[in-house]
């Protein structure tokens, strides 16, 4: 077929364009719809970034608190939120850093915080106790064992995730 | 737990085990506005703190707030009736406001913290942060 015998008639002229027009017009309406319904698929998971909390160096068999901050995001309004840590380095030299949220209703627990139970963390609120490794002593309030941090060692620096329960992390 | 409408639903649902209500006391004066100003910001900070650490056994109430030519006792005797009948046992105001600090509160002094150095300051509300956490346990104890 050559050049000149292509002939377009006004009829398919006007049809081209007008279905390319209403396809960009379609196309402009139903993309953003579509990324609507699919948003919550493509969302990535609202990890918190890791946190620098403290050199390697420091971390010692005994567990040791450490506070740190970090950014927490509720809609458009950012703050600091303070977090803390119990970390210290298990038999075998792993790094564990235990949330100091208690399971019971949500109080601050402290190592060794009661005299006549040592080497357990002790939570003054309502006497709940966990063995070192988190593990809740039984016939005390707390539910379950102390939440876990993720965490990450890079150039001697741990850094700390979020908090799973035990299991996950 | 705190004043809001999610942490009085937890309340409800734990309510023997949360016993102690926190009363953050706040001045107000049409003269020296900041140094009040600075107790409130103080007192409510603590206190925020204490409830953090304490979550699972103290209400922390909204502040009780007061002009300072008032008489406080009379309202602080009420709230401390009504929060009692409530079935909080114990009952516990904090203040920066020296001139009303006696017995009955738990006194903070509001330092003046602004151009002090990071690491003082938080030296300083650690230690007053503890000092009424301190207080919370030895009247838990004491009734136990």
């Amino acid at each position: 077929m050559s050049e000149k015998k292509h002939r377009v008639s006004r009829r398919q002229f006007l049809n081209y364009t007008l279905t390319g027009v209403g396809g960009f017009m379609a196309a402009g309406i139903l993309s953003p719809m579509v990324r609507f319904a699919l948003d919550p698929i493509l969302k990535e998971e609202a990890g918190q970034d890791m946190v620098a909390v403290a050199q390697v160096k420091d971390i010692t068999t005994e567990p040791q608190r450490f506070d740190f901050k970090v950014k927490v995001k509720d809609a458009w309004y950012e703050s600091e939120e303070p977090r803390s840590a119990w970390v210290f380095k298990d038999e075998k030299g792993d790094i564990v850093a235990l949330s100091p949220i208690c399971k019971h209703l949500g109080c601050t627990v402290n190592w060794n915080g009661d005299k006549s139970n040592p080497n357990r963390f002790f939570c003054p609120c309502h006497y709940g106790l966990y063995e070192k490794d988190g593990t809740n002593v039984p016939n005390t309030p707390p539910p379950a064992p102390l939440d876990r941090y993720e965490y990450e060692v890079k150039d001697g620096t741990l850094y700390l995730g979020k908090a799973k329960p035990r299991g996950e992390a | 737990m705190k004043w809001t409408a999610k942490d009085v639903d937890a309340y409800h649902q734990a309510k023997e085990y949360v016993d102690t209500a926190l009363v953050p006391c706040i001045p107000i004066g049409s003269t020296n506005m900041k140094a009040f100003a600075e107790m409130s910001e103080h007192t409510l900070f603590i206190t925020n703190e204490v409830e953090r650490q304490f979550k699972g056994r103290v209400m922390l109430f909204p502040p009780l707030t007061y002009f300072v030519q008032e008489q406080i006792q009379a309202r602080v005797h009420e709230w401390t009736n009504v929060l009692k009948q409530a079935g909080f046992q114990h009952v516990c105001f904090v203040t920066s406001h020296a001139d009303i600090a006696d017995d009955s509160f738990i006194y903070v002094p509001a330092l003046p913290l602004e151009h002090a150095d990071e690491a003082y300051k938080q030296k300083v509300v650690r230690q007053q942060v503890e000092q009424v956490m301190d207080a919370l346990v030895a009247k838990w104890t004491l009734k136990n």
